[in-house]
């Protein structure tokens, strides 16, 4: 571009998408989203969950629960939630050992039933124990599976962010994930995002994650407040997190079938 | 409305030797870690249900409602340091159908010890074995209440249990004391009941039957009862197994032997005395599960080797084989958002009942046992969202024909209050095991709250 051009644009007021074109010109998408998930990963992880979950017409159902999480191999991960709440859902759980070779693991455990049952590993596309969230969202997102493209910097709730578009690029991806796209509000600095727009794969908005309350645990980040919100259902989870605690050496006897069956 | 008095039914409890011996080991074992101060937690929770039938096609006096049932089951759980856990639930009921359903007892109470390689588990409990869905060979220290038989509640065994843990398999072994039958009706009144309601007498004519339930005469109610069991369980390579064996008894009669007690004659009724037999059985299993891409496959067979493996007693069945197996599929969002759950199972059982001499066309209580040789079952679950769905769970004789067909819509309008409206269809032809209860189609109404 000339100068003179520049000069012209600028004048026109359009100085600040050059600008932004210009710094984000300078940064690779997806070594920033590699970043992202070096922050969100951690060796092990511990957290008592908090769940409203909320209606097109207002009303709300509390769930509780602790979940534990533990990287198995540099690809893998094992995860145990435990439900504390409601009563009828009190004691049961579901583990998932996480498997690249071959279809996940997965148990669920109800008291009701005594035992501990095998189930199939759901869609990345289904909802996550009746939430808005789905599995893709919870598992460890497979950066090289995507596309990514910065298309603007943005200040959100007084932070400068990145806007990340990200697009499934993996065949079998494209055909398994309920997201044509997602655009990621990226805190470049602290490697976070803090607002998440997912497109269904018709293109139409689908679901919206607002996350708040930053804190710091030594070198980790980690929100402590989420709201999901299906804007096609009109439905909400919100998540409170607290009582968070990483890489403390978990003992991995608690990613196993035993301790699904204890029920505590 | 029958007027219950709840303090008839307390002798039971304190009759109950494993509940006097499950709170000395609850005194035992709390001491020291309340002495030292140690923390421990105490919590409670339970459910309260209420449940109505009705049955239109058959509004008999001389048959009863059930279960018509007032549910109180308080649960108390005591854990302390990780290493071991007390839990005990009682159940208070109130049976408005018949004063016998009243009763307090304790369903489950139980000692857990845990250790590096080693779990424990000493009192009354729920043992659970097999991957299959709705029957399971293999799961041979289940007890039920068959007072409403195709509603069985399942109840606990006094025993001690212990799983020993290595590598991907479990070692599961299993002592149980004291052998405890299941609960079957043998009050005429009961819908369920399978033996004649009247019979004709030579000199009298048709006469009533009235039956007398005689204490067991075998096995006694003694350590020489005792049945043992072992399992064991893996997780490999996506799959889930189990070997098995058992060494037990019939919880359900094996015959049922009546002798004539009376006759009245002016009022044309009789007296039968009835003692049920359980006779020993030894019991070889497998089962499996596993997934295949959305598809859960799971299966499950056993030997029965009964007591009379030569086939020359009339009274007892020969041994024989059952198998269950089938596959499971949940599809989300499959109309509109609507989850889908189906399972589809075959069943196979070449055990033949056993038949009554005296009455030839009558059901026997190996009939409750061997109620199919070959059965098609299906079970599906519409969820329109987490708290609203309709299940359906199908059985078809596919021999004789006849079938069960249940299906309920629940809901959750609360959490922890869960509404049911349900109805059971039976039938077939007469001589055959759902047929014989044609009569007993229903409409249930069901209000259970977990706290």
């Amino acid at each position: 571009m000339s100068l003179l051009l520049q000069s012209f644009i600028i004048a026109l007021g359009l100085s600040v998408p050059l600008f932004a074109d210009a710094e984000t010109s300078t940064r690779d998408p997806k070594e920033i989203m590699k970043r992202v998930e070096r922050m969100s990963s951690a060796r092990d992880e511990v957290v008592q969950v908090d769940m409203v979950l909320v209606d097109s017409r207002g009303r709300r159902r509390k769930r509780t629960s602790t979940l534990y999480t533990k990287q198995k191999s540099h690809v893998d991960d094992m995860r145990l939630i435990r439900f504390h709440t409601p009563a009828d859902l009190a004691k049961s759980g579901v583990l998932t050992i996480e498997n690249s070779d071959r279809d996940d693991d997965q148990w669920m455990y109800l008291p009701a039933y005594h035992t501990a049952r095998r189930i199939p590993s759901a869609n990345r596309s289904d909802t996550y124990m009746g939430t808005d969230f789905a599995y893709e969202d919870i598992a460890d997102r497979k950066i090289d599976e995507y596309q990514y493209r910065i298309l603007k910097v943005d200040p959100y709730e007084g932070i400068e962010c990145l806007v990340i578009e990200s697009i499934p690029y993996d065949e079998k991806l494209k055909k398994e994930t309920g997201y044509s796209k997602t655009i990621f509000w990226v805190d470049s600095e602290k490697s976070v995002i803090w607002k998440s727009v997912f497109y269904d794969k018709k293109g139409a908005l689908y679901k919206t994650l607002i996350s708040k309350n930053l804190k710091q645990y030594d070198e980790k980040y980690r929100f402590q407040h989420l709201t999901m919100h299906n804007v096609q259902k009109n439905h909400k989870t919100i998540v409170e997190f607290h009582d968070r605690r990483i890489n403390t050496g978990l003992s991995g006897k608690i990613f196993t079938v035993r301790y699904l069956k204890r029920g505590r | 409305m029958t007027c219950v008095d709840i303090r008839s039914a307390l002798p039971l409890l304190k009759q109950d030797l494993a509940v006097r011996g499950f709170l000395l080991i609850i005194c035992l074992l709390s001491f020291p870690d309340v002495c030292s101060g140690k923390s421990w937690a105490l919590s409670f929770g339970g459910t309260a249900s209420y449940e109505y039938i009705y049955y239109p096609k058959d509004r008999s006096s001389e048959t009863i409602n059930s279960p018509n049932d007032l549910r109180l089951i308080p649960e108390i759980e005591m854990t302390s340091n990780e290493w071991w856990r007390i839990q005990a639930d009682v159940e208070f009921r109130i049976g408005f159908s018949e004063d016998d359903r009243t009763t307090v007892f304790l369903r489950e109470g139980y000692l857990d010890i845990f250790l590096s390689q080693w779990d424990f588990r000493l009192g009354r409990q729920t043992i659970s074995w097999g991957r299959a869905d709705t029957f399971n060979p293999t799961d041979q220290f289940a007890r039920f209440d068959y007072w409403d038989l195709i509603q069985p509640r399942e109840e606990g065994i006094v025993a001690l249990k212990s799983d020993y843990y290595f590598s991907d398999y479990t070692l599961e072994l299993v002592w149980s004391p004291i052998f405890e039958e299941d609960i079957v009706p043998y009050n005429p009144r009961n819908r369920w009941f399978i033996l004649p309601r009247e019979s004709t007498l030579p000199g009298v004519g048709q006469v009533q039957l009235q039956y007398l339930d005689f204490d067991r005469r075998e096995p006694p109610s003694d350590i020489s009862s005792s049945q043992i069991g072992a399992r064991l369980d893996a997780h490999q390579a996506g799959w889930d197994y189990a070997v098995m064996y058992a060494f037990s008894y019939d919880r359900i009669p094996t015959f049922v032997e009546r002798s004539l007690l009376s006759v009245d004659a002016n009022r044309k009724t009789a007296t039968i005395g009835l003692t049920p037999v359980f006779k020993r059985i030894h019991v070889f299993g497998m089962d499996w599960a596993t997934t295949v891409r959305r598809y859960g496959i799971r299966g499950e067979l056993a030997y029965t080797l009964t007591d009379d493996p030569d086939g020359d007693d009339p009274r007892i069945e020969d041994p024989y084989f059952r198998f269950v197996g089938g596959i499971d599929r949940h599809v989300e969002d499959l109309i509109n958002t609507w989850d889908v759950y189906v399972i589809l199972q075959y069943a196979l059982d070449t055990g033949d009942p056993v038949v009554d001499p005296f009455n030839p066309d009558n059901l026997t209580a190996s009939d409750w046992r061997h109620f199919y040789r070959q059965a098609v079952l299906a079970n599906i679950d519409f969820n329109f969202d987490e708290f609203k769905k309709i299940s359906i769970e199908s059985f078809v004789n596919i021999e004789d024909g006849d079938y069960l067909i249940k299906a309920e819509f629940s809901w959750k309008p609360i959490d922890g209050l869960t509404l049911t409206l349900g109805g059971d269809i039976m039938g077939g032809a007469e001589d055959t095991f759902f047929g014989f209860y044609d009569a007993n189609d229903r409409v249930r109404i069901k209000c259970r709250y977990d706290f």
